[in-house]
């Protein structure tokens, strides 16, 4: 088994040749340039970086050496000592221990090299008595045996020196305190800064080792060493240091003592004799005291010299053989040891340009393709088709696989990013006083390097609000029972084509009412509009610019900047961003990023003759629509897709070429997903799925709106790429910028164009398509003098089409003029075209009328066309659409809406509406959408405006007038839910074989918000039994009973003494149940069987619970039908003595509602 | 390659641009100044004016390839072409100084232009030649050019029988609204590095 370092042998490795590199570079130049500060500083900046990463991985010797150097050097740098010929041996010498260290790990070899003499040397050189050395060979020695981590040696620099000896002139004792941390502690480096702070309360710190400013784990190892004057105590001192985990404190005093004219600091102290016993004289004091110092120092060096050698052939002789000319060996060891690594540092630009490269290859091999279809028909003969065809298939594999083989190179392991939040998160928890551990899951998952690059950032913002805001304190957490230790986790992993990335964090998650409220304050959104938003979409509002939620703006966050900071890097990097929150539970920041940025798989769509890439991560499907099915809301054009809201844009439209209309029954529609919302992109066609390379805009333009960038395609052509979500807020911000006018005649032009068209199809004789013609001639010169090799000839139906849309498009506009200050031409336009279009024909009237910008009249719109009854003459109908516009006119003008207002245009609309005739399937279902949409709308209307038209009368007028049901209708609802229930007492008789009668006295129709209201118990406790209908009619039936009424009806079920039934057992509840659906079905039945509609109830469930709170269960399950009125029916059960009330009710979604009506007006 | 190729070449060279032997080359107006004093443009001409961009800043000149349309645009960018791998957009020059679309004839040219790293193509009806002047014959741009406003005009320069106008291609390439925005940008960094 290869030896190895653990994970991070390959950076160490790497790391260790660029520091060798550069040490063997800048040795060269010191031997030129011995007094070159700068090489020295260089070299001392490479030793230092090889101590760092060599004790990282625990190669603790090599560690050692280079720390030697770099003393060494310090003297020089401190002009302590002067560079010589031997010391610049001497420092190659160490290099090629270095080196064969290294060279040695590299080659998967345990790396046994006996360092000790080397480092020896170095300590001689620095002035040291050769017994010293040898003593401290023993010391470093034997640390590296034991587990004990080896200590530190002393030594001081001149700056130091002076400040001891200022100190010990003021009297001050100096003492050397080495503390030893237990080897197993976690975070020691806290720990040493924590003694260190308390030092430093009562004494001057001269000198830590290692330095302050490097205090970590891998640089303490096991040992601290201060240096330090004080007058205290030595037991306070000791005292200071004994914290959590210190394992050893040994305390050495140091002495200054002059000896002849050098100062030499001498360490000593009873307690530790036996560990340092030596003087350690350390260099002496500058030279100042001491011209002649270097001198001194050269002799050892010279004297020494010869040792090197002989311990130098000693160290090698079991590896390879040192020649002894010194240059020679320089030059012969680079070659002979350099380290062979397994990776190479390339910048992320080369990578770029290769890939780029690859995709031209692709590119250009995709052009075999096509000569080899050519190649087939010429009928060269088998052989040489197929061999091409081979050759090129090959090429096109190894094209792939080189293209992938870059792309892996661009992948970095997430890890490295993880590890730096340790040191985060443990800050930031000191500071905020909570306690948090981090975990990191999926280190391995590799990302884009530049998504490695920029993804710090964000998580940082992300792993700082969690600790802030979502992680209670530690009393709280105490309180809610949890640990109290908090978990912040950064996960990571693929699924799919993408990469999730994941903070999590187990605080008190996010509060839905907090940041719904303060964007209703901050005004992203209205009071009306917060109400229809999912969890989702409120989360989302913390990721607005100067959002925050915080009470207060600490250090570490509530600026507000943080999250939108979070979100925009992760969609510059092609990414999203979602949260998951539950309350007291925490919260999850799940960021996906693409598998990677360069080659995206796309869709490409064609809108007249372009072609345009979306990529497939923004895509969630692909549709096919009618025109029909397309319904305009205030200006926005929408569809119903699976009980959705989907608004659309045509990407014609957002692209600035004229609309097309080929075939409208069958428009495909690509529904991309953006942030949390989804919209309909309309295209012309699809053409298909392809891996595309993305080339910017910027490199040589700029970034252009709602463009991603360019792709360049098999052909050479270039096809961009859309940037959905840019594209996006431009289309939002651009209707927002609209005024209403704007979006009518937009809708109009719209509408218009459709119209023409169709015009064009049904009578081709037409003068438009004259006009045409004439037009198409001029181009027909053009080409003619275009021609050859531009190859436009194929674009020139396109244009003529385009030509013929700009005639169409003048021809319209004259009529529009017209239309101007009535809407009336338009409609009568409509009714013109009527008998040969009428699919189409009716919606303009409906737009039009829609766009008006009044929820009321989208209102009305929704009336018209859920009453496809009666008949009135076309010309009349018309001149009540105009009136209806006029009402809505004037409500728009006055903001406060008053009752009549809103009655007068439902009059006329009562009468309008009856004007959409006959109704097809399509329009029904087109209607519906309308109903659903116009519905909503009014429901927030009136919410806020028509508090006082409620007032004003009885809701049940209001809602009747609305839905425009009669008494008559409500008479017969009660009639049949009597029919229902007899049937259902008849059933119960049969079952307990005792006589029931039920009965409802009165049904009512309530607003859904009302129910609470009118059953004025909304507090008491109730059984509701409910069930959802299906079939032609959608809703669901609930059945209340009080508490008490349900016990007792248990009771008589079950024939049980009364009152005994103080809580539902299994037994009672399914008693309950099965009453609930014996009544609930026999109503049903009696409907069904009334109207013909074929309605079915679903197995019943039970709330028990305030009827607040059942009702709101329940419609929280129910939540994808919407019911908006209540059908409640009191019912009344005499059981022998007996009388019992419950409700029954039927919440028939708006569209049953009217379908039941409807059915019972045509069967009753 | 043989020397005596690469002296031949270099020869041609000389030849192309006129260059005499003892360094010095030869004006369109037959004037022999040295290298240092020439000003060469790639010159095209556009309703009956001829322009020059600075031979230095072309990097090729192309027949019309396929031009993708890009939406959302300023009006004079023509679109974008794939020159080997790199998009690059195209400038339509006469629309860009107010000149009815260019139709694309046998003679159209995309002058592949280098600004500020940028690679940029200007679509233009014609490229003629290259026109070398004397510096000393090229004049601020106080002349006024009909239809072209001044922004876009770096200078002027005489020729015997004409004047060719010397294109800003910056000023070219961006939108009024951009240009202003960078000199307000520094105008602002001017006044910053004043106080």
């Amino acid at each position: 088994m290869a030896y190895s370092l653990g994970e991070y042998q390959d950076i160490f490795l790497e790391e260790a040749d660029d520091q060798l590199q550069e040490l063997n570079k800048n040795l060269l130049e010191l031997e030129q340039a011995p007094d070159d500060e700068d090489t020295i500083n260089n070299i001392f900046r490479a030793a230092h970086s090889l101590k760092s990463s060599a004790g990282f991985v625990g190669l603790m010797d090599l560690s050692e050496l280079a720390h030697k150097m770099e003393n060494l050097l310090q003297g020089v740098r401190d002009k302590t000592m002067h560079i010589t010929p031997e010391m610049v041996d001497l420092l190659f010498k160490c290099f090629d221990h270095i080196n064969l260290v290294i060279g040695k790990v590299s080659q998967g070899e345990e790396p046994i090299v006996d360092l000790s003499g080397i480092i020896a040397e170095i300590g001689d050189m620095q002035g040291q008595s050769s017994s010293m050395s040898e003593a401290k060979e023993k010391q470093t020695d034997e640390p590296a045996e034991s587990d004990r981590a080896s200590v530190p040696k002393t030594t001081f620099s001149g700056q130091e020196k002076r400040h001891l000896k200022r100190g010990v002139d003021e009297g001050l004792s100096c003492y050397e305190l080495t503390i030893f941390i237990e080897p197993d502690a976690p975070m020691k480096w806290v720990k040493a800064q924590l003694i260190l702070n308390n030092i430093k309360n009562m004494a001057q710190v001269v000198k830590t080792i290692p330095d302050e400013e490097n205090l970590t784990d891998e640089a303490i190892r096991d040992v601290l060493k201060l240096i330090i004057l004080t007058d205290e105590d030595l037991r306070d001192v000791r005292s200071a240091c004994d914290v959590d985990l210190v394992s050893q404190i040994d305390v050495l005093k140091i002495s200054m003592e002059k000896r002849e004219n050098k100062y030499v600091i001498k360490f000593g102290d009873k307690q530790v004799l036996s560990e340092t016993k030596e003087d350690e004289p350390v260099a002496e004091h500058p030279a100042a005291f001491l011209p002649q110092q270097p001198v001194e120092k050269v002799e050892y060096t010279e004297e020494d010299d010869s040792e090197f050698d002989s311990e130098d052939e000693r160290m090698f002789s079991s590896g390879t053989q040192q020649s002894a000319g010194s240059t020679e060996r320089r030059t012969a060891s680079v070659s002979r040891n350099a380290p062979i690594l397994r990776t190479v540092k390339v910048s992320v630009d080369k990578l770029d340009d290769l890939l780029n490269n690859v995709g031209e290859l692709v590119i250009a091999n995709s052009g075999f393709f096509r000569l080899y279809e050519d190649l087939k028909k010429m009928q060269l003969g088998k052989n040489v088709t197929n061999e091409f065809k081979n050759r090129i298939e090959q090429m096109a594999r190894i094209a792939k696989d080189l293209q992938s083989g870059i792309m892996k190179t661009r992948m970095v392991p997430i890890g490295q990013v993880f590890t730096r939040f340790h040191r985060l998160i443990r800050d930031v928890s000191k500071e905020c006083g909570k306690s948090v551990q981090l975990v990191t899951r999926g280190e391995d998952t590799e990302l884009d390097k530049k998504v490695i690059d920029v993804i710090g950032e964000p998580l940082m913002h992300m792993i700082r609000n969690s600790i802030d805001h979502g992680i209670e304190t530690p009393e709280e957490r105490k309180a809610l029972k949890k640990s109290d230790v908090a978990t912040v986790t950064l996960s990571a992993h693929q699924g799919g084509n993408q990469i999730f990335v994941e903070v999590i964090d187990d605080g008190r998650g996010l509060d839905v009412e907090v940041i719904r409220n303060k964007a209703v304050e901050k005004g992203l959104v209205t009071s009306d509009q917060v109400g229809n938003l999912d969890h989702t979409e409120i989360y989302n509002f913390i990721f607005h610019p100067g959002f925050s939620t915080a009470k207060t703006v600490t250090d570490v966050s509530g600026r507000g900047v943080g999250m939108n900071v979070v979100r925009e890097v992760v969609q510059e990097m092609g990414g999203n961003i979602t949260i998951e929150s539950e309350q007291g539970m925490g919260t999850r920041f799940i960021m996906a990023f693409p598998l990677t940025l360069a080659i995206i798989p796309a869709i490409m769509v064609s809108v007249k003759d372009e072609t345009y890439a979306i990529p497939l991560t923004d895509v969630i499907e692909t549709i096919n629509i009618s025109h029909k099915d397309i319904t305009t809301i205030e200006g926005h054009e929408v569809i119903n897709l699976r009980g959705e809201i989907l608004s659309l844009v045509r990407l014609s439209q957002f692209v600035g070429v004229p609309l097309n209309f080929q075939n409208e029954d069958d428009i495909p529609v690509i529904v991309v997903g953006y942030s949390s919302r989804k919209i309909g992109l309309i295209v012309d066609a699809l053409e298909g799925k392809l891996e595309i390379v993305i080339k910017s805009l910027e490199t040589n333009f700029r970034t252009v709106e709602g463009l991603a960038g360019a792709s360049i395609l098999g052909d050479g052509s270039i096809a961009l790429i859309l940037d959905i979500a840019s594209m996006i807020n431009k289309v939002i911000n651009e209707q927002e910028k609209m005024s209403p006018e704007e979006k009518l005649a937009l809708i109009k032009k719209q509408e218009d164009d459709y119209h023409n068209m169709k015009a064009l199809e049904l009578d081709s004789d037409s003068d438009v398509v004259a006009e045409k013609s004439e037009f198409s001639l001029p181009v027909q010169d053009e080409s003619g003098e275009t021609g050859g090799r531009y190859d436009r000839a194929s674009k020139l139906p396109d244009e003529e089409a385009y030509r013929s849309d700009i005639t169409t498009s003048l021809l319209k506009e004259t009529t529009e003029t017209k239309a101007d200050k009535q809407i009336e031409p338009l409609v009568s336009l409509d009714s013109g075209n009527r008998d040969g279009v009428l699919p189409g024909s009716e919606k303009p009237v409906f737009d039009i009328t829609t766009n008006e910008d009044d929820k009321i009249s989208s209102d009305v719109v929704s009336q018209d066309s859920v009453e496809p009854t009666a008949e009135i003459d076309k010309a009349e109908s018309n001149e009540e659409a105009s009136g209806t516009s006029e009402i809505d006119q004037s409500t728009e003008e006055d903001s406060a809406v008053t009752a009549e207002d809103i009655t007068s245009s439902l009059e006329a609309v009562d009468i309008y509406k009856d004007e959409t005739q006959p109704v097809t399937g399509h329009q029904l279902d087109d209607a519906d959408e309308k109903v659903k949409e116009a519905l909503k709308s009014f429901k927030s209307e009136l919410n806020s405006n028509v508090k006082s038209t409620v007032s004003m009368g009885d809701p049940d007028e209001h809602i009747k007038r609305q839905l425009a049901l009669n008494e008559n209708d409500l008479a017969k609802i009660k009639l049949l839910a009597n029919v229902g229930i007899t049937q259902a007492a008849e059933s119960l008789s049969k079952i307990i074989s005792k006589r029931v009668d039920m009965a409802i006295p009165d049904v009512r129709l309530v607003p859904a918000e009302k129910i609470m209201e009118s059953g004025e118990y909304a507090k008491d406790r109730y059984v509701s039994v409910y069930m959802p209908l299906i079939g032609d009619i959608s809703g669901t039936v609930i059945f209340n009973l009080p508490e008490a009424s349900a016990f007792s009806l248990v009771d008589d079920l079950y024939s049980i003494e009364t009152d005994k039934t103080m809580e539902l057992n299994e037994d009672g509840i399914s008693a309950l149940k099965e009453i609930t659906n014996i009544t609930g079905s026999s109503v049903i039945n009696a409907f069904s069987e009334r109207t013909g509609l074929s309605i079915l109830s679903q197995v019943p469930s039970l709330v028990h619970d305030e009827l607040e709170k059942a009702i709101k269960i329940i419609a929280d399950e129910q939540y994808d039908v919407e019911k908006d009125y209540a059908l409640t029916m009191d019912t009344e059960f005499y059981y022998e003595d007996d009388r019992i009330v419950g409700h029954l009710m039927i919440l028939p979604d708006v569209k049953s509602l009217r379908i039941l009506v409807d059915n019972l007006r045509d069967n009753g | 390659m043989e020397i005596s190729e690469l002296e031949k070449k270099q020869e041609d060279v000389n030849l192309q641009m006129n260059k005499i032997g003892d360094g010095t080359i030869k004006t369109d107006d037959g004037e022999e100044v040295s290298e240092g004093q020439i000003v060469q443009l790639v010159s095209f001409m556009l309703e009956d004016v001829d322009y020059g961009v600075d031979i230095l800043s072309v990097h090729e000149i192309l027949r019309i390839p396929q031009i993708t349309r890009l939406p959302n645009c300023p009006f004079f960018i023509k679109g974008v072409i794939n020159l080997r791998g790199n998009v690059i957009p195209v400038v339509d020059v006469r629309v860009r100084f107010g000149f009815p679309a260019a139709k694309m004839t046998e003679m159209s040219r995309i002058i592949v232009i280098e600004s500020e790293t940028k690679q940029i193509g200007l679509l233009v009806d014609n490229v003629s030649s290259v026109i070398r002047i004397k510096d000393s014959n090229v004049d601020p741009p106080t002349v006024f050019i009909d239809g072209v406003s001044e922004e876009f005009i770096a200078g002027v320069g005489r020729l015997k029988d004409r004047l060719v106008v010397i294109l800003n291609l910056h000023n070219v390439l961006y939108t009024d609204q951009e240009i202003e925005e960078k000199k307000s940008l520094q105008v602002l960094t001017a006044d910053q590095k004043k106080s």
